[in-house]
C-alpha cells in the first residue's frame, strides 16, 4: 500500500471519525487490530503513543487511541476490510505499519485473517544539529545549512533533504530524520565583508571602456585581473562538514535510529571574485545569477548582481569555484533566462555574453486524444538528471508547451503532470531522436517534439506469495522494458498483510513483474542491479486500461540489513 | 582605487601594499595588527579640503571592554571600512574635518553605535582631536519552551516577538527580527534583540494538522490562535519583556485547547478582481490567525474548520485590473458554528473628500496655485489619513490595512465599516481651520464608518491667516538641545507640533492654527508618546497654554520639563 507520505496522510481534512478510547466511527464488527506498539531498536513497548486505525478506502476516517503502559494497542468492532494502522509518538518518527520510505502494509481484517497481537515497531527519529564559526571562531549567524541524504528510491543520488538557517549563535538543527547517511553543506557571506567592487564598478567600467586594463580572452571564463583585491572583499565557499571546500572531501554522517549528530563547520574567507558579463544594448534591466550542483540537487546562490550599467552586468562577492551561471533579463518586466554556462571562477574578469552557451528553444506540441481529463492546465515536465535541473512549462491556446527561454543541452527526461490517467503514447521529433522517456538535446537549432497523450492507464493486483503462502512486506515492482531510459515508468508497491498489492497508473506497454523479499535498499533504478532478479520475474503486457491479475512468487532481495 | 584600510600581519610601507594584498587571506590568524602606514591606494582625493586622522576605539557599552573584529565605516571619499584590532581599535587617514558619518556593525551587539555617548551615527572630526570611542551595545536574547496543558513540548508553533517604540509620538509594536517555529523540544531561542520593551506571541496556527488523529471527527478544541505571553488573549493583556543590554530572559508558555467553531461563507465580486488572495482571519493588529482549510478561487467559498472561539478580522487581498491592490475586511465573532458569511471584494464605503483653501494672500508664484477648491487642480491641497479605532492595526504598523490615504483622488474608497481618527496634512499652505463628515468635527471626533449606508463627505478648509508662537525655555540647568510640543487644545486627535528648541534662546514658530495650545518643553522625546492626549497629560503641571490669535505671536515662557526626574515621580 502507499502511503504517500505520513503527513499528508495527518493533513488530511475530516470526516466523521471520534477521537477517544472507545473506537466508535469505523464499521462496526466482530473483528478486531490488536498488537504492541514498540522501538524498532530494542523491542521495549512505547507506553502513551497516539495510534490510529482508517479504512483504507477513508483513509481520512481514522480513529485514534493512546497506547497503554505496555504498548498495546486494540481496535475492537471492526467490519472485514483493510485497514491502515499509523503511530506517532515524541521522538519518533510518524509511521504507517511496517513502513519503508512511502509504502507500508495494510491490515487485512476479517475472517481467515490474523490481525491481532500485530508487532508495530516505531523508529525512533535521528537529529544532526551543530553550529557554524568563522576564522576566528565567531558564530556565524544567517549561514544557509544544506542537508543532503544518500541514496533512497532505489537510487544512490545525493539529494538535498532539508535546508536551515543559523541563529544568533550560529547554531542549526534538522530533526525528525530516517536512518541513513547526510551530508551537511553551508553556503554563507562573511558578516563584514564589503564588495570594493559596488563601490568602484563605474570606474572599472570606464577603465574597460577605454580598453586598457581589459584583454579579450576566449574559451572558458576570463581569468584576467583588472581589480585590486581588498582585505574585506572576501567571500565563503561552500563548505562541507567538517570544513572541506572540496565535495568530494565531505564526509558522510551515517545516522542510525534515535542518533544525535553533532556537525559543526568551520568556514574560512577566501578573496571575492568579480566579473562582468555584457549584454546587448537592447537589453534593459537584467542580472546574472549563479546556481551550484551540490552533488545532485541545483541550488541557487545568493549573488551581488549589479544590474545593466553601460552594457554590463557586473556579479561581485563571488568565492572560487565551478558554477552555472545564468544570464538573466528583466526588461519586459519577467524573468527571461538568455542564457546559461557553465564555469570555473578562478578569477576576476569579464565574460562575453556569446561565450555563454544560448539555450536550446524547444516546442512541445501535444495531441490530446478523447478521453483525456486535464487537472488544470496540463504542463510538459523536462528533467535533466545529470544536470538535476528541471523545466516546466503550461500547454498555450494552441496546445503547445512553448520554452521559448530555452532549455540547455541536455539528455532530458520528458513526463507530462496535471493529467492523471492519461499516459504518453507517442514522443516524436525531427531534429532529436527520443530514447525510451528519454530527449538527447544538443542544440544549437531549436527543437520540435510531438506528443501524443492518451487515456487509459491500467492497473495490476495480486498476491505475493512465498512458499505458496502470502508475504507481507514484500516490494511489488513493476520493471519496463529498457529501464535506463523509461525511469518514469516504474511502478511500485508494498505488500499488505494478506500478500495483496495494486500498482495503479500503469502506462501501457511491455514490463518485468517483481516481488522482493528485503528490496527496499536495493538500488533498483540500475539496470544491472535488477538483472539477476528478472529471469524470475513474470514478463507482462499491459493494455489500455487494462486489469490484470498476478500471483507473484517473492525473491530474495538483498540479505536483511542487522539492526544497528 | 582601494578605498579600504589594509590590515597585515606585519607593518608594511605603502609601496609594498599592493602585492601584500594579492597574497590573501590576511584575515586569518589570531594577531591582527593595523597597518600603521597608510596604503598607497587608501590615499582618499584631496580636493583643497582639510584632512585628518580619525583614530578610535569600539567599545561594549555595558562593560567598557574594547570589541576586536567591529566593522568600522566612515563615509567620505567613498565609503571607507575596516576591522577593528584586538584592543578595538580603528584609525582612518585622510578623513575630512568636520562632521563625518560613521557606522560600526558587530553581530552580538546593537547596530545603532552610540558615538561619543550621544549623537549616534555621526562623529565630529578636528584637527588634532582624540580618540573617539564608540559604544555599542550588546544585545539580548529571549528564549523559552511552550507545553500543552500536560506538559508536554509543542512543536511547530510560531513564536513572534514584536518590539515597542514611539515613532512620531505614536506608540507601534513592530515584529522584532525572523519568526520562528519551536522546535521538537518546544524550544524557541529568539536572539540579536537590541534592549527594549518586547511582547512575545505564540501563534499555533494549524498545530492540530501535525498531531495524528486530531482532524478526524468534528473538531470541537483547537489550540488558541495566538497567545500573548504570558496568557493574554491580544495584545492589551499582554505583559511586555523589559530586555536589557545582553539580557537573557528565559519564559515558558502553556497552549490549552479551547472550543472551536466551524466558519464558512462566500467571497462576492470575485470575478471583478485579476488576483485574489487567500482570506486570512487576523486579530486586532494584523496578525494573520488562521488560514482557509478550502478556498475555491473560482467561486469565492472558503471554510475555516476550527476557529477557536473570538473576535477576528476576515480579511483578503486582491489585485485590480490596474494592478491595484485593495484590502477587504470584516469582523467577525465566533461563538459558535458561522455559516453563509458574505463579504463583498471592495465594497467598503467611499467618503469624498473636498479641501477648500480660504487663502488671503496670493500663493501661486509659491509652490502650486491657491484659490482652489479642486483638490485635483495642480497638486493636492491636503493629504488625509484614516486611522482605525478599532483595530490597533496602526500600532503594529503593518502595511496596507484600514489605514486609507488620500493623495490626490477626490475619494477615500473601500473604507472597511469602523471608526477612524481623521488626520489632515496640508501639503503646502495653510493651516487645518476645520474638517467635517456632516455634522461630525473631525479634529475632535472620530468617523464613524457604518456597516450600511454612506458617510457624508470628509470637508477641509484650509487658510492661510495664522498665528505664531515664540516660545522661551526658563531652564536653571541648560541642556544643548530640548524640544518643544505645541499641542493644539481644540484639535485633539492631530498629531502635535515637535520643534527644536535652544534653552535661553526665543523660538519663533508660525503658520499655527489660532487657537488654545498647550505647550510643553522637554529635554528628550526619546519614548515619549506624546501624540496620545493621555500620555501628555501626565505633564500638564509643567505646560503652559498660549492663545494664538490671527497675525499675532503669543509668547510662552515654558518650563524644561526633565523627563528622568518627572517619569521617576
Amino acid at each position: 500500500m502507499i502511503v504517500r507520505a505520513a503527513f499528508c496522510l495527518l493533513m488530511a481534512l475530516a470526516s466523521s471519525a471520534q477521537q477517544g478510547a472507545k473506537p466508535s466511527s469505523a464499521p462496526a464488527g466482530a473483528f478486531q487490530i490488536s498488537g504492541t506498539l514498540v522501538d524498532s531498536t530494542n523491542d521495549q513497548p512505547l507506553a502513551h503513543a497516539r495510534v490510529a486505525v482508517a479504512p483504507v478506502t477513508e483513509r481520512t476516517a481514522m480513529t485514534t487511541i493512546v497506547t497503554a503502559d505496555d504498548g498495546r494497542f486494540v481496535f475492537p468492532g471492526l467490519a472485514a476490510g483493510k485497514y491502515t494502522l499509523t503511530a506517532q509518538r515524541r521522538g519518533y518518527l510518524t509511521q504507517s505499519f511496517n513502513q519503508h520510505e512511502q509504502f507500508s502494509s495494510s491490515i487485512v481484517v476479517g475472517e481467515g485473517h490474523e490481525s491481532r497481537d500485530l508487532v508495530f515497531r516505531l523508529s525512533p527519529e535521528a537529529v544532526i544539529s551543530g553550529t557554524v564559526t568563522d576564522e576566528q571562531g565567531e558564530a556565524v549567524a544567517e549561514a544557509q545549512v544544506l542537508l543532503f541524504k544518500v541514496g533512497g528510491n532505489g537510487d544512490t543520488g545525493v539529494h538535498i533533504a532539508n535546508r536551515n538557517v543559523t541563529n544568533d549563535e550560529g547554531a542549526y538543527r534538522f530533526g525528525h530524520l530516517l536512518p541513513g547517511k547526510y551530508l551537511v553543506a553551508v553556503s554563507g557571506k562573511p558578516w563584514y565583508a564589503q564588495s570594493a567592487l559596488a563601490q568602484t564598478t563605474g570606474r572599472v567600467l570606464s577603465r574597460i571602456n577605454n580598453t586598457t586594463a581589459t584583454t579579450t580572452f576566449s574559451g572558458d571564463a576570463s581569468r584576467e585581473v583588472t581589480d585590486e583585491s581588498s582585505p574585506l572583499d572576501v567571500a565563503y565557499p561552500i563548505t562541507f562538514y567538517p570544513g572541506a571546500v572540496d565535495a568530494a572531501a565531505a564526509e558522510q554522517i551515517s545516522l542510525s535510529r534515535g542518533d544525535k549528530a553533532v556537525a559543526d563547520v568551520s568556514l574560512q574567507p577566501v578573496p571575492a571574485l568579480h566579473f562582468r558579463v555584457n549584454v546587448d544594448a537592447a537589453v534593459q534591466q537584467a542580472n546574472v545569477s549563479l546556481q551550484s550542483r551540490i552533488f545532485d540537487t541545483v541550488i541557487s546562490l545568493p549573488t551581488e548582481s549589479h544590474g545593466v550599467d553601460r552594457g554590463k552586468v557586473t556579479l561581485s562577492g563571488v568565492a572560487p569555484g565551478h558554477y552555472t551561471l545564468r544570464l538573466n533579463d528583466y526588461s519586459s518586466g519577467q524573468q527571461r533566462t538568455l542564457s546559461e554556462r557553465e564555469v570555473d571562477v578562478s578569477g576576476n574578469g569579464d565574460l562575453l555574453s556569446s561565450q555563454i552557451q544560448p539555450l536550446v528553444p524547444l516546442t512541445a506540441s501535444v495531441q490530446i486524444e478523447p478521453g483525456v481529463t486535464a487537472q488544470g492546465q496540463i504542463v510538459v515536465w523536462l528533467y535533466d538528471k545529470k544536470s538535476g535541473e528541471s523545466f516546466a512549462e503550461r500547454l498555450n491556446a494552441q496546445g503547445a508547451a512553448e520554452f521559448s527561454g530555452g532549455v540547455p543541452p541536455g539528455n532530458y527526461e520528458i513526463s507530462i503532470r496535471n493529467a492523471s490517467g492519461a499516459f504518453l503514447k507517442s514522443i516524436t521529433s525531427a531534429e532529436v531522436k527520443p530514447v525510451g522517456r528519454m530527449l538527447p538535446i544538443k542544440g544549437p537549432g531549436a527543437v520540435k517534439i510531438a506528443l501524443v497523450l492518451a487515456a487509459g492507464q491500467a492497473r495490476i493486483t495480486g498476491v505475493a506469495l512465498k512458499d505458496d503462502k502470502p508475504f507481507a512486506g514484500a516490494m511489488v515492482l513493476l520493471v519496463p522494458a529498457d529501464p535506463a531510459h523509461n525511469q518514469v515508468l516504474f511502478r511500485r508497491d508494498q505488500s499488505d498483510t494478506d500478500g495483496t498489492f495494486t500498482l495503479a497508473d500503469v502506462v501501457p506497454g511491455k514490463y518485468t513483474l517483481l516481488a522482493l523479499e528485503n528490496g527496499w535498499d536495493l538500488e533498483w533504478t540500475k539496470p544491472a542491479v535488477l538483472k539477476p532478479f528478472l529471469p524470475q520475474g513474470e514478463v507482462v503486457t499491459v493494455l489500455a486500461n487494462g486489469k490484470q491479475e498476478f500471483k507473484l512468487k517473492v525473491q530474495q532481495g538483498a540479505a536483511p540489513a542487522p539492526q544497528p | 582605487m582601494n578605498t579600504l584600510q589594509c590590515i597585515h600581519n606585519r607593518p608594511l610601507s605603502s609601496g609594498r601594499c599592493r602585492a601584500a594584498l594579492r597574497r590573501f587571506p590576511l584575515v586569518s590568524g589570531a594577531a591582527l595588527l593595523l597597518c600603521g602606514f597608510p596604503c598607497a591606494a587608501q590615499q582618499p582625493p584631496a580636493g583643497g579640503q582639510n584632512l585628518t586622522n580619525l583614530e578610535g576605539v569600539v567599545v561594549n557599552a555595558l562593560t567598557g571592554k574594547p570589541i576586536p573584529r567591529a566593522l568600522v565605516q566612515v563615509a567620505g571619499g567613498g565609503t571607507r571600512a575596516m576591522l577593528t584590532g584586538p584592543q578595538g581599535e580603528f584609525s582612518f587617514d585622510g578623513v575630512p574635518v568636520g562632521t563625518t558619518g560613521i557606522h560600526v556593525l558587530k553581530p552580538g551587539f546593537s547596530q545603532e553605535g552610540l558615538v561619543n555617548a550621544r549623537s549616534a551615527g555621526t562623529v565630529k572630526v578636528a584637527a588634532g582631536s582624540g580618540k573617539v570611542v564608540i559604544k555599542l551595545m550588546p544585545e539580548g536574547v529571549i528564549t523559552g519552551q511552550v507545553t500543552d496543558a500536560e506538559g508536554e513540548p509543542l512543536e511547530g508553533v510560531q513564536i513572534m516577538v514584536m518590539h515597542s517604540e514611539i515613532a512620531n509620538g505614536t506608540r507601534r509594536v513592530v515584529p522584532s527580527g525572523r519568526g520562528q517555529a519551536t522546535d521538537e523540544d518546544g524550544n524557541f531561542r529568539v536572539g540579536g534583540l537590541a534592549p527594549g520593551k518586547y511582547y512575545l506571541a505564540a501563534k499555533a496556527i494549524n498545530l492540530d494538522r501535525r498531531v495524528l488523529g486530531a482532524m478526524s471527527g468534528n473538531r470541537r478544541q483547537a489550540y488558541p490562535s495566538v497567545l500573548y505571553y504570558p496568557a493574554a488573549p491580544d495584545l492589551e493583556g499582554a505583559s511586555p519583556l523589559d530586555l536589557t543590554a545582553a539580557q537573557h530572559i528565559t519564559l515558558q508558555m502553556s497552549l490549552k485547547r479551547v472550543p472551536a467553531f466551524k466558519l464558512t461563507g462566500t467571497l462576492a465580486g470575485i470575478g471583478d478582481w485579476k488576483q485574489v488572495n487567500i482570506p486570512w482571519l487576523t486579530d486586532r493588529s494584523g496578525q494573520v490567525l488562521a488560514m482557509p482549510e478550502k478556498f475555491d478561487r473560482a467561486t469565492g467559498i472558503f471554510e475555516f474548520q476550527a476557529v477557536p472561539a473570538g473576535s477576528y478580522f476576515l480579511r483578503v487581498g486582491a489585485m485590480g485590473e490596474s494592478n491595484q491592490f485593495t484590502w477587504t475586511q470584516r469582523s467577525v465573532a465566533i461563538e459558535s458554528d458561522v455559516t453563509g458569511l458574505r463579504m463583498v471584494l471592495g465594497a467598503g464605503t467611499s467618503i469624498p473628500v473636498t479641501v477648500r483653501a480660504e487663502f488671503s494672500a496670493d500663493h501661486s508664484s509659491g509652490q502650486y496655485r491657491s484659490f482652489s477648491t479642486n483638490p485635483n487642480a495642480e497638486r493636492t491641497l491636503a493629504r488625509v489619513q484614516l486611522n482605525s479605532v478599532d483595530s490597533n492595526e496602526g500600532l503594529l504598523g503593518s502595511a496596507g490595512g484600514p489605514s486609507v490615504s488620500n493623495f490626490s483622488s477626490q475619494t477615500v474608497n473601500n473604507v472597511t465599516p469602523g471608526r477612524y481618527y481623521v488626520q489632515v496634512f496640508p501639503q503646502a499652505n495653510g493651516y487645518v481651520y476645520s474638517a467635517h463628515s456632516g455634522g461630525t468635527n473631525l479634529l475632535r471626533e472620530p468617523l464613524v464608518v457604518p456597516t450600511e449606508g454612506s458617510v457624508p463627505p470628509i470637508e477641509i478648509t484650509l487658510r492661510d491667516d495664522g498665528g505664531a508662537v515664540k516660545i522661551h525655555v526658563n531652564s536653571s540647568q541648560p541642556p544643548v538641545k530640548a524640544w518643544a510640543v505645541l499641542a493644539p487644545e481644540f484639535a485633539p486627535r492631530q498629531t502635535p507640533v515637535l520643534l527644536n528648541v535652544e534653552p535661553g534662546t526665543d523660538r519663533l514658530y508660525g503658520g499655527l492654527a489660532p487657537g488654545d495650545y498647550k505647550v510643553y518643553v522637554f529635554d528628550s522625546t526619546d519614548g515619549l508618546e506624546y501624540a496620545n492626549p493621555d500620555v501628555l497629560s501626565r505633564y500638564n503641571a509643567k505646560a503652559v497654554r498660549v492663545s494664538v490669535t490671527s497675525g499675532g505671536t503669543a509668547s510662552a515662557g515654558a518650563e524644561l520639563i526633565h523627563r528622568e526626574e518627572q517619569d521617576s515621580q
